[in-house]
């Protein structure tokens, strides 16, 4: 038993440049899976906390501004746990060499409120009821605009100026990620600026406590459906309601929920894809050793060790062979878990969550490895212990390259050199090995690929979302105007046409639930906005109630085209026709005529922006309209697609890190199984110089053949990218909007360019090798046989 | 260095000459005496049998008149060239140029047919794809297995494969021809119809051939027989007198 111990150890010691690459391969599968599957956990775990420690609200109501002293109490209703009201109001930070910051200003009251979205001091100090012009600013907006305490601000609300104090730098549940602009069609961080102020700021120049907002939580329990209807029938009637906003569908919370699903949908995904070709490799490489150690095998079965006692014997450097898998894949899987969510954490500006590792994934995560080594290992030592020790031993030059049949007819009337031949032929010699090799490394390749087509979808799908608009800035007002001041902003230099529109929130009931929409009312002969329609069609002239809805949040209604619904904007109703079904960025985007939505809220001609198509400089244009007043932003087209174009940017370092991951895997194969088919053909390449072929024709030979087998995988990779591209887009849809699959040249050049290149590379050891063996011993070795 | 071939077409230029000849391996600590002081002298068109019991030392013999091994020490000339401290890429080109090898084991590639792998001498001796095929053709047809040509070594007999293995050799017509134990994987009668083979290609193509094998049968169909012992090479009594 000893000596066979020490046979096993010292035959995997032979080829322990394979087996550390096997357990390398293993380490990265188990190290991808345990990090990334850590690495969305901890990251809804880090929001929960932040949720649970600032006592997020359930629900928010906006409503038109009013004496707090007016606000209905709450507290008569069993269901609610504590209610708060705060003023949140749209205002301007000046900035030194850009246009206005969109910056919302949220007062609480540092005695009696603030229990309800709790903020967090991070940096400084909060504020306090002595120093009124003392503001906390949001952690994003301190980070995007180089804000520290200490720095002075000024902010322009209802045209009056506050020159204010940051004393410190906060981060609240309802900001978790960096606040954008919801008005913004692809919110991008930044967008939003939130500053925490005392109620007395406002209060002073306005002579009423003001507020808008109330804050209510729920006792355990409790369903916000329920209650919300209960709250909204007490307060209709008292209040001017303008938006009830549970805290799933708060903007922050559902762009958060929206983009951490579309990470654990994505991620997943992704891991499944990596360590299947993990797992394939390893089994292969695994399976390419016992198949090798077949004439020894035989030999000691020969000897009359018992078959079972072989087999256990080389478990033993496989089992080695795990523990250094898991151990290394332990440090990979730290690193990818950090990597991974940090680097989506700052791609939406989360915070970032602790390093650590889920011991669940990690206790998956081994067994993996152990299932997968052992199966590896013992269904080649079965086969070959079931064999006579003579069948075992009796393995002849030959052996598989019977059954060529038809396949080799064809390839022996193929015209070419003889090296050429028998290099194309030796691929057609082991049919299985190189159809293994071609699809673990079209696998491979086809996995980067697809990352980065992925990518490139994300993008072009969110830029098309806009691009075939006609508008190249959209105005938003702090206060409606008549359509009719079109002309005004028409008459500006640079502006050629300017479009009137008009957002408002409501709900809409279908036969399933009642949803939140975001409507935006535009004339519908205008086609001044043209989302991707799904289903049906979009708005046209003439149009009177149609109604085009985003795709997710018209299947989570139940909702049908040409289905009549009705709309509820606060206790005003109105009947719509749903005409068709569009692809948004966020659930609850909505279309319809501009005239309708002026009725449901009686606004009479007023609208709140408008879509501004320029002819001059933008910058420049932009700087002109601004001189008007009443103007909350303008944000440019360009803008908007240079954001989204951003965002993406910051999401490759994901994808690369996929990328890389897979394109060592493949590497590493491509090395172990062309090593490995090209020295078990040793003696033949020794032949061929015996014969006289020279050191080039027979590095040719063997060239041509990786290349050959590169080239196919490479054809191959490029289906299996678009197909994995596929899925993976479709998992993004799922969670999100509608990824259309956009594939540009470069996203498999490459890839496919630095792994057929590289390919050469990973035979130059064995082509060395095979270069620098004494011809007489191996001829001598051949003989021995 | 002579490589100047019009040299050796004078009579008393031998085709191979070896003097002094000795090859020793290292094994650990130990230096082991394969070859001791090994003289020979071969003719042009002679025919050659070397033999000697098992680990006397043939092989290795064979393998540094062949190109493949070096002697430690002594000169070794062989169809004009000095082969003592060649560089591999020369070796290459004299081992295709000069000398044609058949193995106890025939030692052909298992994935070409039979027809292309004797295109393989000639081709890896230079000769263009045609002419290649039309030498492969010929000496196939020469070792009589023209109809076999696009079968591959496995659906082969051993005496076939052997066959196709001398053709491989003699295809690009080398001026020397080494044969390492032919015959020892083939059973008697087969043996038998190898040698006959030999003999008739020999006469027929005037080979210079030198034999390596402990089978003192093979010793008959030579023209002159040495016995290597010791490390060095001893005359036995000609079996046969050349025509
Ligand atoms: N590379 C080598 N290293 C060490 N010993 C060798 C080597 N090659 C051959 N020998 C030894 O040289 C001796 C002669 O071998 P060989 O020429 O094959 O004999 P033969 O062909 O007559 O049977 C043997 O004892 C063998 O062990
Ligand atoms: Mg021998």
């Amino acid at each position: 038993m000893k000596l066979l111990v020490t046979h096993v150890v010292r035959a995997g010691w032979r080829i322990r440049y394979r087996l550390a690459a096997v357990a390398l391969v293993v380490a990265a599968g188990f190290g991808i899976y345990a990090g990334v599957y850590s690495a969305i956990d901890l990251l809804f775990d880090r929001r929960n906390q932040e949720f649970e420690e600032g006592h997020v609200a359930d629900l928010e109501v906006r409503f038109a501004p009013e004496d707090s002293q007016r606000i209905p109490d709450l507290g008569s209703l069993p269901g609610i746990a504590e209610s708060e009201s705060r003023l949140v109001f749209p205002g301007q930070m000046m900035l030194a060499d850009q246009p206005p910051l969109l910056t919302l200003m949220v007062t609480i009251d540092p005695v009696n409120g603030g229990h309800i979205n709790r903020l967090k001091i991070l940096e400084g100090e909060g504020i306090s009821r002595d120093k009124p012009d003392h503001v906390v600013i949001d952690r994003n907006m301190a980070a995007f605009h180089h804000l520290k305490p200490g720095d002075s601000i000024e902010l322009v609300m209802a045209d009056e100026s506050y020159h204010l104090k940051v004393c410190g730098i906060g981060l609240s549940p309802e900001f978790l990620l960096a606040p954008a602009n919801p008005r913004v069609f692809i919110p991008s961080k930044g967008s939003l600026g939130v500053v925490y102020g005392l109620p007395q700021l406002i209060q002073e120049r306005v002579g009423l406590p003001m507020v808008n907002s109330l804050l209510i939580r729920l006792k355990p329990g409790e369903s916000v459906e329920k209650w919300t209807d209960e709250i909204l029938s007490k307060l209709e009637g008292q209040l001017l309601l303008d938006q009830v906003i549970p805290s799933t569908e708060q903007f922050g919370s559902r762009f958060l929920e929206l983009s951490l699903n579309a990470f654990r949908v994505c991620l997943p995904a992704l891991v499944i894809v990596f360590d299947l070709t993990a797992f394939l490799v390893t089994f292969f490489l695994l399976f390419q050793w016992i198949v090798q150690e077949r004439r020894e095998i035989g030999n000691l079965m020969a000897f009359g060790y018992d078959r079972g006692v072989i087999g256990l014997a080389y478990l033993i450097p496989v089992a080695i062979l795990g523990i250094i898998g898991s151990v290394v894949g332990l440090a990979v899987a730290l690193a990818a878990s950090c990597l991974f969510s940090t680097n989506y954490a700052d791609s939406i500006g989360f915070p970032h969550p602790e390093l650590a590792l889920i011991p669940h994934h990690i206790l998956v995560g081994v067994g993996g490895v152990g299932v997968i080594l052992l199966a590896a290992v013992s269904w080649p030592l079965i086969w070959l212990l079931r064999l006579t020790p003579l069948e075992a031993v009796r393995e002849s030059m030959g052996q598989g390259t019977d059954r060529l049949g038809i396949l080799k007819q064809i390839l022996a009337w193929l015209p070419g050199r003889i090296w050429l031949r028998y290099a194309m032929r030796n691929l057609a010699r082991r049919k299985s090995i190189s159809a293994m090799t071609i699809l673990s490394v079209a696998a491979g390749l086809g996995v980067t690929i697809s990352f980065f087509i992925n990518l490139t979808s994300n993008a072009g799908t969110a830029v098309n979302m806009i691009r075939n608009d006609p508008w190249s800035a959209i105005l938003e007002l702090f206060a409606p105007v008549p359509i009719e001041d079109a002309r005004e902003f028409e008459a500006v230099d640079g502006v050629e046409k300017a479009v009137p529109f008009t957002k408002l929130s409501a709900r809409l009931a279908g036969p399933l639930s009642k949803e939140n929409i975001a409507i935006g009312g535009i004339p519908p002969e205008s086609g001044i906005r043209q989302p991707e329609i799904l289903a049906g069609r979009g708005l046209q002239a003439g149009d009177q109630e149609a109604l085009v809805l985003e795709r997710n949040l018209a299947e989570k209604c139940g909702v049908q085209i040409g289905q009549k619904v009705t709309i509820d904007s606060f206790g005003k109703k109105k009947e719509a026709t749903v005409v068709g079904f569009l692809s948004g960025a966020l659930p609850g985007e909505a279309y319809v005529p501009l005239s309708w939505a002026q009725d449901i809220q009686e606004s009479g001609d007023l609208c709140s922006g408008f879509f501004l198509i320029f002819k001059g400089d933008p910058e420049q244009t932009r700087k002109s309209l601004f001189e008007k007043g009443n103007i909350a932003q303008i944000t440019l087209k360009t803008e908007i697609v240079a954001k989204i174009l951003e965002t993406t940017g910051e999401k490759v370092g994901i994808i690369r890190l996929g990328a890389i991951f897979s394109v060592v895997i493949t590497l590493l194969f491509i090395f172990c199984s062309v090593s490995f088919t090209i020295l078990q053909r040793k003696q033949e390449y020794v032949m061929l110089r015996v014969l006289g072929m020279s050191d080039g024709s027979i590095v040719s030979t063997i060239i041509a053949e990786v290349l050959f087998l590169g080239l196919i995988a490479v054809l191959l990779a490029i289906p299996v990218g678009y197909q994995t591209a596929h899925f993976l887009n479709s998992r993004v849809s799922e969670a999100w909007f509608n990824v259309t699959l956009v594939a540009e040249i470069g996203d498999f050049l490459k890839t496919l360019i630095p792994g057929l290149l590289l390919m050469p590379i990973a035979a130059l050891g064995a082509i060395r090798q095979i270069l620098r063996e004494p011809l007489d011993r191996s001829l001598r070795e051949r003989q021995c046989g | 260095m002579n490589h100047n071939s019009a040299s050796i077409d004078t009579e008393q230029n031998p085709l191979v000459r070896l003097t002094h000849v000795r090859r020793t391996y290292t094994a650990g600590e130990m230096d082991i005496e394969v070859l001791r002081d090994v003289n020979l002298t071969v003719a042009q068109g002679e025919s050659i049998a070397i033999r000697g019991v098992s680990g006397s030392g043939k092989s290795t013999l064979l393998n540094i008149m062949g190109g493949i091994d070096c002697a430690t020490s002594g000169q070794v000339e062989v169809c004009g060239w000095t082969l003592n401290g060649l560089s591999s890429k020369e070796f290459t080109r004299f081992r295709r140029e000069k000398v044609g090898f058949i193995f106890q084991f025939y030692n052909l590639l298992p994935t070409l047919s039979a027809l292309e792998n004797v295109m393989v001498g000639p081709e890896s001796a230079g000769f263009p794809q045609s002419k290649a095929r039309a030498r492969a053709e010929e000496y196939l047809e020469a070792v009589g297995l023209a109809d076999k040509a696009w079968k591959f070594p496995e659906q082969l007999s051993g005496g076939e494969q052997q066959r196709i293995a001398i053709a491989r050799a003699l295809a690009k017509e080398p001026p020397l021809i080494l044969a390492d134990e032919p015959t020892g994987s083939l059973d008697e009668d087969t043996a038998a119809m190898v040698l006959q083979l030999l003999d008739r290609l020999k006469l027929e193509h005037r080979l210079t051939f030198i034999v390596v094998t402990h089978n003192p049968a093979l010793s008959d169909h030579t023209d002159r027989s040495l016995f290597l012992h010791n490390g060095s090479l001893s005359e036995l009594t000609p079996n046969r007198i050349a025509h």
